[in-house]
């Protein structure tokens, strides 16, 4: 070996095909410690530890034999005195002789290593603490999206409720808690801002005999059928209710006694003419106009309950209204 | 399915013949590992080269650091260029960790391989005693990997994110990962970390596929009980001690290793 190469501060290595040494230089020698000669002949495996031999099958022999040259790895070789030293190695892949031969060129980096690896476990603890800070962002996120999925079936839920509570389950129409709102909603109403505003209750006559006589399961389609009759001919205003039993009420905003007498005969003729699933059926009604001498929704009730008794005592399928019953002075205070 | 598999995974195909021949390389390399090889077939066969995603010259935008953190995301690869090039019993030949990924794609797909040829093939690298000897111990392992770090995660990886931290300057961290190739880098440090530490023992015994089991003497990374052991845990397989040496006799002896694989098909 040229003496300039044998004493360059840098390591020289020279390998046949197979990873046999050819040629070491001094200073390698030197810096691994093995004693001059030794390792001609013997397999490069001899000088690396196992995580180094594995390196130097699975990386420095196919870029070797896919590039020609390896440039700048980072190599550990095993020292004699058990140590593994950090080498950084540059290769090329020749022809010499006939023969194929992979020169070697190593630099030790002790140092630079040390420093790396300190940046290296900066880098992990950074990309472990961007993990968790990840981790944790995504699981909020999935609480936020449970949340959201709870919140909108509680809003469901309530939504259900809201109907249960304020609907009669066998018609769809509203309940008679419904009625009774909106009824004293419209008081305050008018109160405030005068206008007229009419209720009617109505009662199927003589209903108990559709039930006796074909059964409650038809009974409940004349109620289910009714209820759409009148429902059919009501403006979007006014609030038709299930007031009880076979009883229904309706509140008529801005219509006075006359309009309301209209309305009742137009729910009237439409029963009569309606088709029926077995014998037909008629309705009686009383109306009540609210005024000024009325104070309350209970009121208004009152007097349109005893308007329908009249209507049940003229002899049914007919309204009345209560101003023709001569007892408006006497309801000031109904109770 | 990727849109274009065949330019995903840079695929060539060759030879005259009908029956598909499909190489897998294996880690740090790619498709032109098998050119002393894979010529030899083409009298007979339809040769189809590839490089997995990530190598080669694969199309680095379709790795997936969530695909390809397992054997699988690999296999994934052999089977869509299977399906997009319709390959009727196919012949699966892997080096190294593509023999491991050959077995996992027939794993998925029952049927779909006529023959397995696995060359140089471990199904796990380190020890687990007294049951099973990789021939390494996981330290080993992870001082490869901690080596494999230092040359694949080095200055550029480093030095981008601190760059990155100059938000109003996006276009430096760009430029300065494009001119550190860091993805390429990183991608390979994962292949070596998923190809070192996969452990596929538990699934050789539910291959169907026959497979040919090709060991070199003295492979460092495959020690013989290795290929005794896949030979042992593989259902139908044969064994074939080579007289080839080391982990690549595909490129070193590439006479022999031809042989052994046109013996073997031409006895099926």
């Amino acid at each position: 070996m040229d003496d300039d190469l044998n004493r360059a501060p840098c390591g020289y290595l020279s390998l046949d095909q197979a990873g046999v040494i050819w040629a070491i230089n001094a200073t390698l020698e030197a810096w691994l410690g093995y004693p001059a000669q030794e390792l001609l002949g013997q397999p490069v495996d001899s000088i690396l530890p196992v995580a180094s031999r594995m390196l130097y099958q699975s990386y420095f022999t196919p870029l070797l034999i896919s590039h020609g040259q390896v440039e700048e790895l980072f190599i550990r070789f095993q020292a004699a005195s058990g140590q593994e030293e950090p080498l950084l190695i540059n290769a090329i892949r020749r022809e010499k002789g006939g023969q194929v031969c992979i020169e070697c060129i190593l630099v030790p980096v002790r140092r630079r290593i040390q420093y790396e690896e300190e940046i290296l476990r900066a880098r992990k603890e950074a990309e472990r603490a961007a993990r968790m800070k990840m981790q944790a962002v995504e699981a909020l996120e999935e609480a936020h999206i449970a949340l959201e999925a709870k919140q909108a079936e509680l809003l469901e839920a309530n939504a259900r409720l809201e109907a249960l509570a304020s609907q009669d389950h066998l018609t769809g129409l509203k309940n008679r808690r419904v009625f009774i709102d909106y009824l004293a909603f419209h008081i305050a109403m008018v109160k405030r801002s005068p206008a007229p505003l009419s209720i009617i209750l109505i009662d199927i006559d003589k209903f108990k005999n559709i039930n006796d006589r074909y059964g409650h399961p038809v009974g409940d389609i004349y109620l289910q059928r009714l209820a759409q009759l009148m429902y059919d001919n009501l403006r979007e205003i006014d609030l038709l209710s299930r007031y009880g039993g076979e009883e229904f009420a309706i509140v008529l905003p801005d219509t006075d006694q006359s309009m309301a007498a209209l309305v009742a005969e137009r729910l009237r003729s439409a029963v009569l003419l309606a088709d029926w699933p077995q014998s037909p059926i008629t309705i009686s009604m009383g109306i009540a106009t609210y005024t000024s001498e009325i104070h309350s929704d209970v009121a208004l009730i009152f007097l349109a309950d005893r308007a329908l008794y009249a209507s049940k005592d003229n002899g049914r399928n007919c309204f009345t209204h209560a101003s023709e019953l001569g007892i408006l002075p006497a309801v000031k205070q109904p109770r | 399915m990727a849109p274009n598999t065949l330019a995903r995974n840079n695929v060539h195909i060759s030879g005259r013949g009908t029956q598909p021949m499909l190489f897998g390389h294996g880690f740090g390399c790619d498709q032109r590992f098998w050119r002393l090889v894979a010529p030899a077939f083409e009298d007979h066969y339809r040769v189809i080269l590839f490089d997995y995603v990530g190598s080669g010259k694969s199309d680095r935008d379709a790795y997936s650091f969530t695909r390809y953190s397992s054997l699988s995301g690999y296999a994934q690869d052999v089977l869509e260029i299977c399906t997009e090039l319709e390959l009727k019993n196919p012949i699966f030949v892997g080096h190294s960790v593509s023999s491991m990924i050959g077995i996992l794609a027939s794993l998925q797909a029952p049927g779909l391989f006529q023959q397995l040829i696995l060359l140089g093939a471990s199904p796990c690298y380190f020890n687990d005693l007294p049951h099973y000897a990789g021939g390494y111990q996981r330290s080993d392992l992870e001082g490869l990997l901690g080596m494999m770090e230092h040359n694949y995660l080095g200055w550029a990886n480093y030095v981008a994110p601190v760059a990155m931290k100059n938000p109003e300057r996006p276009e430096l961290a760009l430029e300065l990962e494009a001119s550190f190739c860091a993805t390429d880098h990183e991608i390979m440090y994962q292949f070596a970390e998923i190809t070192f530490l996969s452990d596929v023992r538990e699934v050789l015994p539910r291959v169907q596929t026959p497979a040919l089991i090709m060991q070199p003497a003295e492979d460092a990374f495959v020690p013989l009980p290795v290929a005794e052991y896949l030979h042992q845990h593989l259902a139908g397989s044969q064994v074939k001690y080579m007289q080839a040496t080391g982990h690549f006799p595909h490129l070193s002896y590439p006479v022999e290793t031809i042989q052994i694989i046109q013996q073997h098909l031409d006895s099926l």
